[in-house]
């Protein structure tokens, strides 16, 4: 595997690793992980992007994951030895936009078992329809591994990487052939439920049960966690405390409330769709550690295969809430010397091909890469 | 309640909730199967409709393919040979320990789910089938839905067809009856022995029956479409009451029967309303009566109910000394296609139509139409009708040419223009005796080369014709420079009885519409009309737009409409007397229909489609003075001789893109005239 690091997170260190990794024999395309402190803005990055003639997709993400090292300023470049077909979507919020088509010219067929990595605007109100147009038109053949793409300011800015530049609402999918193992899981706990979405508009729900949403969290959660939300707490005190859409025999869909509104409804992070339930879950520290190693099992015990690389894709609201204890988790995924690269992201995509594919929230996603595909 | 039943409770709510949420087959269950598939977490599920036979139709598949997928069509394999378990939910297990699940859905289909590793819990998969059941039922909403939406479009579409086919007949009917009703009359103006003329009575009788017939189910049709268009306009309504009764008098000295006209002294001497309508449905009235009176008299009395300062309400009564009407009969005498169940209707003439054609158009004149009988005792019907009061208006210039002559329309040159050879004769007889000097011409472009030679005072335009039509040929004359010529007065003469018709002509620049057979004393009135009040041909200035707006002041400011996209000014004066707004909304709805078919057309790369909407659009766009969209859409044609079927595709897309500048515009003058008046 080839992989590039610069943890200086310079617009040259960057440039020096990508030269760095085309240089190498075989390689045919590019992943580039970005921390978003580097502060890189399209200006700076897409004169460099559009100079690269190997196909590329990337991310700007809160930190990326090397090894048992989080970095927070930095780029990873993975120099893939296989060749990477790289489709874009653009403008995945607008109400007009035709998602089935924009999907078909985005996905390679795979002739046969393939991983496909999505990479998407974490800020992106059309997640929710463009992984339910993935599924329709990608089928069940593949798995899949992604996450959200940002920044810990929740500010919508270009965040994904192509070799166009920089785009904001949008994403990037990319077909590699051959399979890979999956395993998801999140460890967070009902605590009180369920409250029926009455009203909601994409990634916000607006009413709980008929009443506002913020009223009915609130009310939760401060008896819970024995805390008031104040003016400027609420992230703080709302990170411990995410909502669950039920499935059956699964764990329950994590959705994560980023801020309330004025108006009492509370935005989160992926669709969450009018008329399901919602129970409020809260996890505690062995939990989280725990629901992350159980993903890196499910995901080798699927593989199957000499293990080649770990990708992991662990949400940036497990780093804040696990504060320090964050590295035991990526200790618990990374547990040999196999190379592990990664990002925290806001909202991670999964499936392994059983499973109706989720955005998911406050999850640990990992895919086992076998040795044999020379990723 | 165990938590895991509240679970399961909580996911079937779900799932139920998102089903039927729209009458979409394709939309409702991919929506229905997506939720369940979500809640279920199956990655792979189908919608089957099982059809008479027993064979799977297909609804809808997630995702795309799922029917192909062997898990499925292990499932489909399995319902094929046990049909009996058709009914029931069945579980399966694939070779790779997957489950499959086959559940009915009501008795519309099945539900075929995938589902990797676990089974479903036993209780879940039965609780399930309530929410199935519903599902089903969806389904079959839907397609009811579909079904009645077709069966309307289908009835839609006939009854365009039948109105199509009515405005044909009508035209091939009125063609060689206007030959038959026009020579007899002539004949009857000759001196025939009399058992000839005789016969001729009898013929120019029976083709003026059929002629009547054929106006009654005409009419009938145009009012069930709301196809009847009220023009109002300054009427002397004593005069036109008069008028009535004169025109009739004829019938009643030959029943025996006394006729008289009793006006109310108080009457208006000039009031807004549509006179063509209001004496269709008079004439029937009187006729009527005439006719179910064997003896005693007819009256038709004019009185004013009220009266404030600009309105009154006129209350127009018909009351008879004939046979009455017997209560049963009261009650449904104004139905359409309906007839009195009694001897006299068939003993009478007609479609029995006459009453509820009255009573429509009574309605759409904004008035009542009643009755009051008895049998035995005769009837009074009685029209109660809200008229708007105009002032007097200046009586027409006497034309000085007529002076001191022994005809009315002497000095008077006018141009015949007609196709068809009978009717030009038929007219020129019919001028003959009315001591009219005239020329004849077979086509538009005939109809140009003498207008061009001669000065004329009115010419009488057909409208179908080969070569250059009617409406053609009106814009031809209305666009030469010179003030003698352009301004002549044009009356179409034809025999299109439809009301865009009307419109058609009028948009085209004539001054007036009337329909053939032309009787002789219709024809007598349409030349005093127009020749009464035509300015001698001189030099003297054309009429402006606001001269030729009578009675109502229709142009309204429009900012921001440039005269390219539209030109009110020169759209007004194309209507002249008429008001607007129902005929430019009847232009918007022609224009957006023109626009669809050629949309339609182009999508399916049909270049004589495209040309034949193209050539639509510049008739529309000619009458509503769109000059931009007139070229543009001119363009369509000569883009496919010059440049080829891609050309013309591309030609087209300019004309939608103008069409909707025009649309647009005439949307905002509609609502800046609605504002105003």
């Amino acid at each position: 595997m080839v992989i590039e690091i610069d943890k200086e997170g310079t617009l040259n260190g960057l440039a020096d690793a990508i030269a760095r990794t085309v240089k190498v024999e075989r390689v045919t395309s590019l992943v580039i992980l970005v921390c978003a402190d580097n502060g890189f803005t399209p200006d700076d990055m897409d004169p460099l992007l559009q100079s690269i003639n190997v196909p590329l997709m990337g991310g700007v993400f809160p930190n990326l994951l090397v090894g048992r090292e989080r970095l927070t300023r930095g780029c990873v470049v993975w120099g893939v030895r296989r060749p990477l077909s790289v489709g874009t979507i653009r403008d995945i919020s607008h109400p007009d936009i035709d998602l089935e088509l924009a999907v078909e010219q985005a996905l390679t067929p795979a002739t046969g078992r393939a991983l496909q990595v999505i990479l998407v605007d974490g800020l992106a109100s059309g997640i929710g329809a463009l992984m339910n147009t993935f599924h329709e038109v990608a089928g069940i053949g593949s798995d899949t591994i992604g996450g959200g793409a940002g920044s810990l300011d929740f500010v919508q800015r270009p965040c994904l990487l192509t070799n166009e530049g920089m785009l904001q609402d949008a994403a990037v999918i990319a077909t590699l052939p051959g399979h890979a193992g999956v395993g998801v899981a999140h460890g967070w706990r009902y605590i009180q439920g369920p409250y029926r979405i009455t009203e909601s508009d994409q990634n916000t729900i607006i009413s709980l049960d008929w009443r506002p949403a913020f009223e009915v969290y609130r009310e939760v959660v401060e008896a819970h966690s024995g805390q008031t939300f104040t003016d400027d707490n609420f992230f703080d005190l709302a990170k411990a405390y995410p909502f669950g859409l039920a499935r059956m025999d699964a764990e329950r869909v994590v959705r994560d409330p980023l801020f309330v509104r004025d108006d009492g409804a509370l935005v989160c992070v992926g669709t969450v769709p009018e008329g399901d339930h919602v129970d409020i879950l809260h996890g505690d520290t062995p939990s989280l550690i725990e629901a992350a190693a159980s993903a890196r099992q499910i995901a080798e015990q699927r593989l199957a295969e000499p293990l080649a690389t770990r990708l992991f894709m662990d949400c940036i609201s497990r780093v804040l809430f696990l504060g320090d204890d964050f590295d035991t988790e990526l200790a618990s995924v990374a547990i040999d010397d196999v190379p592990l690269i990664g990002a925290c992201t806001i909202g991670e995509v999964a499936n392994h091909g059983g499973d109706y594919p989720e955005f998911y929230n406050k999850t640990s996603v990992v895919a086992a890469l076998p040795l044999y595909t020379e990723f | 309640m165990p938590a895991s039943a509240q679970f399961e409770m909580q996911i079937l709510f779900e799932i139920a909730m998102s089903i039927g949420n729209s009458l979409d087959l394709q939309e409702m269950t991919k929506a229905g199967l997506r939720t369940y598939l979500r809640k279920l977490n199956c990655p792979l599920g189908v919608v089957f409709k099982r059809g008479e036979d027993g064979v799977l139709e297909e609804i809808v598949g997630l995702p795309r393919r799922a029917g192909e997928h062997p898990a499925i069509e292990q499932a489909k394999d399995f319902l094929r040979v046990n049909t009996a378990l058709f009914d029931k939910v069945n579980r399966l297990q694939t070779e790779e320990g997957d489950q499959v699940y086959t559940m009915p859905l009501s008795d519309f289909g099945i539900l075929v789910l995938h589902r990797s590793d676990r089974a479903l819990d036993d209780g879940m998969v039965a609780s399930l089938g309530a929410v199935n059941n519903k599902f089903g039922e969806a389904c079959w909403a839907c397609e009811r839905q579909s079904q009645l939406a077709e069966a309307k479009e289908r009835a839609e579409a006939a009854d365009r067809a039948k109105t199509l086919f009515l405005a044909n007949m009508s035209h091939e009917i009125r063609t060689p009856m206007n030959g038959v009703l026009g020579l007899s009359q002539l004949l009857l103006t000759r001196s025939l022995p009399e058992r000839e003329h005789s016969y001729i009575e009898t013929i120019a009788g029976s083709a003026s029956a059929l002629l009547s017939v054929i106006d009654d189910v005409l009419d009938m049709a145009r009012l069930s479409h709301g196809a009847v268009d009220i023009q109002s306009r300054p009427t002397p309504i004593a005069a036109e009451l008069e008028s009535v009764v004169e025109m009739l008098a004829p019938v009643a000295l030959e029943r025996g029967l006394e006729l008289s006209c009793r006006l109310d002294p108080n009457l208006p001497s000039r009031c807004s309303v549509d006179i063509h309508r209001l004496r269709q449905v008079l004439i029937k009235l009187v006729a009527n009566a005439l006719k179910f009176t064997p003896s005693g008299s007819v009256v038709l009395a004019g009185t004013v109910a009220w009266l404030d300062q600009d309105r009154a309400g006129l209350r127009l009564s018909v009351s008879d000394t004939g046979i009455g009407i017997g209560p049963s009969d009261l009650e449904t005498l104004f139905e359409p296609f309906r007839q009195i169940d009694n001897s006299h209707t068939r003993q009478q003439q007609g479609a029995g139509l006459g009453l509820a054609i009255a009573d429509q158009i009574i309605g759409l004149l904004g008035g009542t139409l009643s009755v009051e009988s008895r049998l035995g005792e005769g009837s009074t019907f009685t029209v109660e009708l809200p008229v708007a009061l105009v002032g007097a208006e200046q009586p027409p210039a006497i034309d000085q040419a007529s002076e001191g002559s022994d005809s009315e329309f002497a000095g008077m040159r006018l141009l015949v223009v007609d196709d068809d050879a009978t009717n030009r004769f038929v007219i020129s007889e019919a001028l003959e005796l009315l001591e009219v000097v005239h020329d004849t011409a077979c086509s538009g472009r005939e109809a140009i080369a003498a207008v061009q030679q001669h000065d004329y005072h009115l010419i009488l335009m057909d409208i179908q014709m080969p070569d250059m039509d009617g409406m053609m040929a009106t814009r031809a004359i209305r666009a030469m420079d010179d003030g003698s010529k352009n301004a002549v007065p044009i009356v179409a003469l034809t025999a299109h009885v439809m009301e865009q018709h009307r419109y058609q002509c009028l948009a085209a620049g004539m001054n007036d519409f009337t329909t053939k057979p032309i009787e002789l004393e219709q024809l007598q009135a349409v030349l005093r009309t127009h020749l009464g009040v035509a300015k001698p041909v001189s030099t003297e200035p054309s009429q402006t737009v606001a001269d030729s707006i009578e009675g109502a002041d229709w142009a309204v400011a429009t900012p921001g409409v440039p005269l390219d996209v539209l030109d009110i000014d020169q759209l007004l004066a194309n209507l002249q007397h008429v008001d607007p707004r129902k005929v430019l909304q009847q232009f918007l709805i022609d224009l957006k229909a023109a626009v669809a078919d050629l949309d339609e057309a182009c999508q399916l790369g049909q270049v004589a489609a495209i040309s034949r909407s193209a050539k639509g659009i510049i008739e529309l766009a000619d009458g509503l003075a769109a000059p931009t969209l007139a070229r543009q859409a001119r363009a369509v044609p000569l883009a496919l001789t010059a440049e080829g079927p891609q050309q013309v595709v591309v030609q087209a897309g300019a004309v939608m893109l103008e069409a909707g500048r025009v649309t647009e515009a005439l949307e905002r003058y509609l609502a800046a005239m609605a504002a105003d008046h």
